[in-house]
């Protein structure tokens, strides 16, 4: 199970690369088309990868992890940090998923287009670095449950 | 004058900006209604499962919809970026500011 987490990151840090790099790409004088359109498939792909992944690690195993937070002194990390990233974790593969549809039309080139493209880039960056700092305080979390787990009423000090 | 972009561009953006409301409604719809949540449980083996398959669905279906309904020459594309990130920010923003509050 540890590889799917693994994946999970994987995926997410090459999508913001390639994020990254579609951005770049839509901003230069001239956009290459091919470029951009292998750039936006390229995302689409990463970001369900990033969704499979880390949907098949939540509800397999995040169970004892939800468990370990909430006994810890950080409940926050799954009721706040936990629920929302995996509920905008859709937003980020709706963004990324509606690029190659956008990037196929034949006025895709042109500046207001283009604006509605590189929106949408921001919009899969803001999600991805949201859920990735999301991530970072499930983890927190996790290791305040672990390290200082809250005592059990009536259990012995 | 702006080029107009095809109705699949067009009817597949709003199709998604609408999804984008729709995992914001769902979120509220299923944390304040449990019986919501356990129907989406029992049907799609986790609540999560189906609130990810209503809401790509939700743009699948409503793209190839939208697509047919001749929208490309009606929304130019400053419209269109608007309305989604309009969508889009209302949504994650709403999702975070209800758990931020509720939990």
């Amino acid at each position: 199970m540890t590889s799917l987490l693994v994946a999970h990151h994987l995926a997410g840090l090459l999508a913001l690369f390639a994020a990254l790099w579609l951005w770049v790409a839509l901003g230069a004088p001239q956009p290459e088309p091919g470029r951009c359109r292998r750039l936006a498939l390229l995302l689409a792909h990463l970001a369900g990868a990033v969704l499979l992944s880390g949907g098949a690690w939540y509800v397999l195993t995040y169970g004892a992890d939800r468990a370990a937070i909430l006994r810890g002194p950080w409940p926050q990390a799954h009721g706040v940090a936990m629920e929302s990233k995996e509920h905008m974790v859709f937003l980020f593969l709706l963004a990324a998923l509606y690029l190659p549809v956008l990037l196929r039309d034949p006025a895709w080139a042109e500046a207001a287009a283009r604006r509605l493209a590189r929106a949408c880039v921001a919009l899969v960056l803001l999600w991805g670095v949201a859920a990735d700092l999301g991530g970072l305080a499930v983890d927190l979390g996790l290791r305040q449950g672990l390290v200082r787990p809250a005592p059990q009423t009536g259990a012995a000090p | 004058m702006t080029a107009a972009l095809s109705d699949r561009a067009v009817g597949f953006g709003l199709a998604a900006a609408l999804a984008a409301l729709a995992d914001l409604g769902l979120v509220l719809l299923k944390q304040t209604h449990p019986a919501v949540l356990a129907w989406m449980a029992r049907v799609f083996g986790h609540h999560w499962i189906g609130h990810g398959v209503l809401v790509i669905g939700l743009y699948a279906g409503a793209g190839l919809l939208l697509s047919r309904a001749g929208l490309g020459r009606r929304i130019p594309p400053d419209l269109l970026r608007r309305l989604f990130l309009a969508a889009m920010l209302a949504s994650g923003g709403g999702i975070l500011v209800f758990f931020i509050v509720f939990d």
